[in-house]
């Protein structure tokens, strides 16, 4: 095993009794982006000699090893999150060169917890672009590594780091993260600070996370999850000890399957699905068939309704000064956004409000909901229409619209070198029962090997 | 537009094809077509689902962190 092939928490463990020194790893994670970067595409920018910097003043602190929870451990952040002394470009040109002064929720916790902000991963403009960005799957290049959070789990599946940051306002980190075979999380809403976050859709943008195993989300998700009072919506919580439940997870789950969506899943992604749910019953697992408690068309109409209004609300001024520079997807979604009444984005909001208890109570009794990530593996780039080659959100609204914590796990690699994935969802604030039940489903499947 | 549980799919895509031919004009709202139609699906959706004045509220941004509260606190009971 080379250095760059350790995952977050074996690298962090190795530089903090000393058997690697922050530096070393820190070159060969850069060297490996080197060699891998033309193929995937997956950076926006990387500042490779801050990087160095910081890996020396850690080097040097004799506090920081033991003080520090994610001592040396390079991330690539989502480049529509503010990193301090980093560009935030968000895909729009007349961001080029804007630097941040300050840094979000999200960049301040890793920053404090030793990490090193090694630059900005590939976004879609503003979180919100179906048009196809320039990073390319690390499992085939011709296949899209999904968007908005694009490079992040491009990078993490090609091993160029152990974690990255993105974020999900639809489906913009599971699905991605499995197009690219690696273990995506978006917790709890308000459980990450969006503080520093260009907003898409306020009520829906959660911060995440992307890793290659659950037990590296575990541990990345501890020192994150802090009550940030510049977020509005930041939790104020107790925080369990992620790591030490998924360590304990020998416990055979709970699982219930969401079979609207198991019916709506292309054939190849279904029979996948059914053969990993067949799995995890063979082992113990305990699963039985729930349906969504409302039709799925509703929900949909509910949260792009919700979406809509609130992106037209934060585009609409700088849209009509700086159209040009909008990508045709992008132009299309503030269009026709801006022609939406408001009295439809208050009633969607009160179904909202009616829905959720359902939804809480579909969760009662289980450890959580299994699907399918996505209705499809990940899409030909030349795919048909320009808005389905990112492929098809559907699959993440559910739990998206409602806050509540899910997870992507690798299960195989199938049909055209691509991944197969299953979700698994948990009710508000049940982060660490989620991570607890994927981490027994990912001993199951086991993890795929590295694409490149 | 109408917001009525009453109104067709193809008089709420009507009404948005008058605004968008306002707002962006006429060639614009051709090529805005797919997005529209899209657009009104989703509207005639939510409008098949009506609610009486005395329903529910609107949700709030927070009620995520509000339903938590409010689940932890029976559980203390």
């Amino acid at each position: 095993m080379q250095l760059f092939d350790l995952g977050a928490a074996e690298a962090v463990d190795g530089m903090k009794i000393g058997v690697i020194r922050p530096q070393e790893y820190l070159d060969a994670i850069l060297s490996r982006i080197e060699a891998t970067e033309p193929i995937v595409n997956a950076w926006e920018y990387i500042d490779s000699d801050e990087a160095r910097r910081s890996a020396e003043e850690l080097d040097a602190d004799p506090q920081a090893r033991s003080r520090l929870p994610l001592f040396g451990l390079p991330v690539g952040v989502k480049d529509v999150i503010h990193v301090r002394g980093q560009p935030t470009r968000a895909d729009f040109e007349p961001y080029r060169g804007r630097v941040a002064a300050e840094d979000s929720g999200v960049a301040q916790a890793l920053r404090d917890a030793g990490a090193i902000l090694l630059g900005k991963t590939v976004a879609a403009q503003f979180a919100w672009s179906q048009d196809q960005p320039k990073t390319r799957n690390p499992w085939n290049t011709d296949h899209t590594a999904g968007a908005s959070t694009t490079g992040s789990p491009a990078a993490v599946a090609a091993r160029q780091i152990p974690v990255g940051i993105g974020t999900q306002t639809t489906s913009s980190l599971l699905r991605p993260s499995a197009y690219c075979g690696v273990v995506g999380m978006k917790p709890t809403y308000g459980r990450l600070s969006s503080y520093g976050v260009i907003p898409t859709s306020w009520s829906s943008d959660h911060p995440g996370l992307v890793t290659r195993s659950v037990r590296d989300a575990a541990f990345v998700l501890g020192p994150l999850a802090r009550h940030d009072p510049r977020d509005p919506h930041s939790a104020v919580e107790s925080l369990e000890d992620f790591v030490a439940e998924v360590d304990q997870g020998d416990v055979a789950p709970k699982l219930a399957r969401v079979v609207d969506l198991f019916d709506l899943a292309s054939t190849p992604v279904r029979d996948a699905a059914d053969r990993a749910v067949a799995q995890l019953a063979q082992h113990g697992a305990e699963v039985r068939d729930v349906h969504l408690p409302m039709p799925m068309e509703l929900l949909l109409a509910i949260h792009w309704i919700i979406h809509n209004g609130e992106s037209a609300a934060i585009h609409y001024e700088q849209y009509s000064q700086e159209h040009d520079h909008y990508l045709p997807t992008v132009r299309t979604n503030v269009e026709v956004s801006e022609l939406l009444p408001a009295a439809l984005y208050v009633h969607a909001r009160r179904w909202k409000r009616r829905l959720r208890p359902m939804m809480a109570e579909l969760l009662s009794g289980i450890d959580a909901l299994v699907a399918p990530t996505s209705s499809d593996t990940a899409p030909r780039i030349d795919a048909g229409r320009a808005s389905h080659r990112l492929g098809d959100p559907s699959f993440q609204i559910p739990w998206t619209c409602f806050g509540l914590p899910n997870i992507t796990l690798p299960t195989d690699v199938g049909m055209n070198h691509l991944p197969n994935a299953l979700q698994f969802i948990g009710g508000a604030f049940a982060d660490a029962r989620v991570l607890r039940t994927a981490s027994w489903c990912e001993k199951v499947f086991g993890s795929p090997a590295s694409p490149l | 537009m109408r917001l009525t549980s009453a109104v067709s799919r193809e008089q709420i895509l009507r009404s948005l094809q008058r605004a968008s031919q306002e707002a962006w004009g006429e060639e614009r709202t051709q090529e805005l077509d797919l997005a529209l139609q899209s657009a009104a699906r989703n509207v005639w959706t939510l409008l098949q689902y009506p609610l009486q004045p005395t329903d529910d509220e609107p949700d709030v941004v927070s009620d995520t962190l509000n339903v938590h509260i409010v689940e932890r606190r029976d559980a203390a009971l």
